[in-house]
């Protein structure tokens, strides 16, 4: 069909065209019209000229390099915007693109206005200079991110690392940055003299929103010559772990490349590898590490006249795990014959004795016994051998074992005293262990919440770095308390001591919401006789919508009490009561991006908008986290729970899609997990570790923050009613 | 949908890169050296992107700058997979448009005249009149059409970076076009 003369295509055809993005379709028609239209020619001759013409290099001004260079030598550091992943962006299909044209549709005009919500939500820091000498001043520039711009000084804090701490974190208040711009601080600061690791954050002075920037500020300290000092990279590698384990390797990789010479480096990559190799791996992942990383570590253990012994114990598991049974006997020969006494040693000669006496516990009981005469109660072997004891219901063991486990693992006592609470005749030897324990949490609590006159930051040596002060004083009051409390009274009430247990357990009624524990309580109370005050924990327990379902067979345990206009009372107290605790650890805070760009466990691009007029569930976690890991079921039945109630879930995990896709199906999960290639939610959620949940509005403003996924259905609850109201 | 790259053509890509490898694993051990040379390399590329995307030479030399003082940093994250030509200004456009948006936030404009950019050019008439519309056009319009037409990024990755719409990405760029062909 020839276009008359009077029809000129488009512009955006003529474009098109030009620049050789026409079909071949659209290429003939408008070749055979531009045949005899000499005005849509011209236009053709100045797309292409004007984009010729901004496609042209210029030259960049000629001292440029010379600045640079001199800006390096200043040792000034600039975090680029590094799309990560590295390679080429990703390149949309078509019917993604499609639906997610659809999904944000709703108005050209909306995307507009929306544009301008983008603006610099991505903090910089500057550390000067870059490879910073041990006890060196260090320059920081700040430039701050929306939220924390219109403060006169910002507090900057940081998590820090010393050469022989290797798991233990410190935490302090490094400086004061001053502004000095329009939203720009800085200050001079220097690190603490032991340390040669630090993670940076910037919070405003009232500990009320921190910058973390996911954790990306590190300082390392550096030796003469500029190369990072092996203690930095060495505690760089264990902080990075909990956030990366790929990292992590990398860094233990650099490590051996720089300092061949020290075993720690080999012993990271080792320990990495391992992390790496989720056990009960295919025979294919075990063959492959048997031939990858196997030879890599013998080179590291035969490289030394005198092995280390952590790399040989650890190297003792690997070998073990990648199926090489030759080499693990091997090394584990070398390691009791040179580390007799070593911790690792004794370790695996618990594992041993296992082993040996598979299946006759009574005679492996005795066997720990003999253990001990010989090497005393070490860590490994206290705790199986209490473990085994109680299991057995062995009393005279367990009262035994328990005092040299306390002694040896002082962070196990609650676990010590529960366990005695359960054998009616060591219940009394639980008492003591139950009042220390109570005595550290409730300091803590104290210290947290304290606020020292001048309006210095609470609790920051205990504090985590990403959390605020409101935050952290909350999460020890619900981690421990509450239950310790609830243990306590159950004992102080079996040992015969009623009002030490009556006022232990009023105490836990009040120090947080568990409906556990109020189904505790509830049952003391009820085995006392006392319904009125077994009612009033009961109606808790019915309110909670983690828990409702249980509500009829309560009430026909209370008799009276768990009827009429009494039990509704109590009911509406309860209701109360929930909803002033859930409220109370409310927040209030727009995500720092109105939407997130992921990928999904397949590998598809999703566009996640925030907002969607419902509360919706943000979760970060990660299996290679403990925590995170042992709360997945969990999060996998509130998950489910959830979308049957039409509430948007939005997992996220640092994993590549493939691996998340394997894990899900190993594990048989079936709640949504992107991968966050853009660190889009990263940054949009500024999050701390693993695990962490957000609850948001139907607005998308952040509401609940935490790391417990149990509060989750509680804090969805809480934001449906208070929608309705309005 | 692929993307042109319109500085570079694949035959000599292929050298190109080859001797990039090693510079980059030398800059990584902290060689100046190689540093001066991959400047010499891409600086033009890098520059000119920033230069469009901006409209000022101020603020174009300073990402370029701040690209290559931060690039020994940032090449640990570099994963030698795609040409590091294309990733240098992908870096070079994300560098950009931060630049951008911190303008954006102040309400800031640049203080030279569109005239400035090109003042000076023995280039023709016509190349000097289209940079000068170009640049002149407000940041929105321009981001949108130096992304697509002198980047070559598709509307769909436009509007991932900007988040935007895929429509308001069509949209700006017909009205940039409008702008554009006003002048020239």
């Amino acid at each position: 069909m020839n276009l008359p003369l009077s029809r000129h295509p488009s512009f955006s055809r003529l474009r098109a065209f030009a620049l050789g993005e026409a079909d071949a379709t659209q290429r003939r028609r408008v070749a055979r019209h531009l045949e005899r239209c000499a005005r849509c020619r011209e236009t053709i001759s100045r797309v292409r000229e004007v984009v010729a013409a901004a496609r042209e290099l210029e030259a960049p001004p000629a001292d440029a390099l010379e600045r640079i260079v001199d800006r390096r030598g200043r040792g000034e550091r600039v975090v680029l915007p590094v799309a990560p992943a590295g390679g080429a962006r990703r390149a949309w299909p078509l019917q993604r693109v499609a639906a997610i044209a659809v999904l944000i549709a709703g108005a050209l005009v909306y995307a507009l206005a929306r544009t301008g919500e983008l603006e610099a939500l991505r903090s910089e820091l500057r550390i000067t200079p870059a490879a910073p000498r041990m006890g060196e001043p260090i320059r920081i520039e700040y430039r701050a991110t929306s939220r924390l711009e219109d403060e006169p000084r910002l507090v900057l804090r940081a998590r820090f690392r010393t050469p022989h701490s290797t798991k233990e974190d410190r935490h302090a208040v490094l400086g004061m940055l001053e502004r000095i711009g329009d939203g720009v601080f800085a200050a001079t600061v220097r690190l603490p003299d032991s340390a040669v690791y630090a993670v940076l954050a910037v919070e405003d002075t009232l500990a009320r929103f921190v910058d973390h920037h996911g954790e990306q500020w590190e300082a390392l300290v550096h030796d003469e010559d500029g190369r990072p000092l092996f203690e930095a990279l060495d505690q760089r590698s264990w902080d990075t772990m909990r956030r990366d384990m790929r990292l992590a390797a990398e860094i233990a990789e650099q490590m051996t490349r720089l300092y061949p010479e020290r075993p720690e480096g080999w012993r990271h990559v080792l320990f990495e590898a391992l992390s790496l190799a989720p056990e009960a791996a295919a025979d294919s992942i075990r063959a492959e590490h048997r031939e990858r990383y196997l030879p890599l570590v013998a080179r590291g253990i035969e490289r030394a006249d005198s092995p280390d012994v952590a790399l040989l114990a650890t190297a003792v598991s690997y070998a073990t795990e990648a199926g090489d049974t030759v080499a693990a006997a091997r090394w584990k020969a070398m390691l009791y014959e040179r580390y007799p006494l070593h911790v690792a040693t004794l370790q695996r000669r618990v594992f041993d004795l296992y082993d040996e006496y598979r299946g006759r516990t009574g005679e492996l009981l005795l066997a720990f016994e003999r253990m001990y005469e010989e090497v005393g109660g070490r860590s490994q072997l206290s705790f199986s051998a209490f473990t085994l004891a109680a299991q057995l219901g062995d009393a005279d063991a367990v009262a035994r074992w328990a005092p040299r486990l306390v002694e040896a693992v002082p962070s196990l006592t609650s676990m010590v005293a529960n366990t005695l609470v359960r054998l009616p005749a060591l219940r009394h030897l639980a008492l003591p262990y139950l009042r220390a324990e109570i005595a550290a949490y409730s300091g803590a609590l104290e210290r947290a919440t304290a606020t020292p006159p001048g309006g210095a930051v609470p609790g920051v040596f205990e504090r985590p770095l990403t959390m605020t002060a409101a935050e952290y004083a909350r999460a020890l009051q619900e981690a421990w308390l509450g239950s310790l409390l609830t243990t306590h009274g159950t004992t102080l009430l079996a040992l015969g001591d009623t009002a030490a247990a009556l006022d232990t357990l009023s105490r836990a009624f009040d120090a947080g919401w568990d409906p556990h524990r109020f189904l505790t309580i509830g049952e003391l109370h009820l085995a006392r006789g006392d319904t009125a005050a077994a009612a009033a924990a009961f109606a808790r327990v019915a309110v909670d919508p983690t828990t409702g379902e249980a509500t009829d067979s309560l009430r026909a345990r209370l008799g009276a009490a768990g009827t009429g206009a009494t039990w509704e009372a109590l009911l509406a107290d309860a209701r109360a009561a929930m909803k002033q605790h859930v409220w109370a650890s409310a927040v209030d805070r727009a995500p720092l991006l109105p939407r997130l760009r992921l990928q999904d466990a397949d590998g598809h691009a999703r566009v996640v908008e925030l907002g969607q007029g419902v509360p919706m569930l943000v979760a970060f976690w990660s299996r290679y986290c403990p925590p995170s890991f042992m709360q997945l079921d969990e999060l996998a039945r509130v998950a489910a729970r959830l979308e049957t109630e039409g509430v948007p879930v939005v997992t996220l995990s640092p994993e590549e899609p493939a691996k998340l896709r394997e894990f899900m199906d190993a594990k048989g999960y079936r709640f949504p997990v992107f991968f966050d290639p853009e660190r889009d939610a990263a940054v949009a959620f500024d999050t701390p570790g693993f695990p962490t949940y957000f609850v948001l509005d139907g607005a998308g403003r952040i509401r609940f923050a935490h790391h417990d996924v149990g509060r989750v259905i509680r804090e969805v609850a809480a934001l449906r009613e208070q929608a309705q109201a309005q | 949908m692929t993307r042109e790259t319109p500085t570079q053509t694949p035959e000599r890509g292929a050298v190109r890169d080859a001797d990039d490898a090693m510079l980059i694993a030398a800059v990584r051990g902290g060689s100046t050296q190689a540093l001066a040379e991959l400047y010499a390399r891409h600086a033009p590329a890098v520059f000119t992107a920033a230069l469009r995307l901006l409209g000022s030479r101020e603020d174009a030399e300073d990402v370029l700058q701040d690209v290559f003082v931060g690039l020994p940093d940032a090449l640990a994250r570099y994963e030698e997979r795609g040409a590091f030509g294309a990733w240098i200004r992908r870096v070079a456009v994300r560098a950009s448009l931060m630049v951008l948006r911190r303008r954006a936030r102040k309400g800031y404009e640049p203080l030279e005249s569109a005239a400035d950019v090109v003042a000076g050019s023995p280039e023709p008439e016509r190349t000097i009149a289209a940079r000068r519309a170009i640049a002149a056009l407000p940041d929105p319009l321009r981001v949108v059409f130096v992304l697509r037409e002198v980047e070559g990024y598709s509307h769909a990755e436009i509007a991932e970076l900007l988040g935007i719409t895929r429509t308001a990405s069509a949209l700006r760029l017909h009205r940039a076009w409008k702008l554009v062909r006003r002048s020239v």
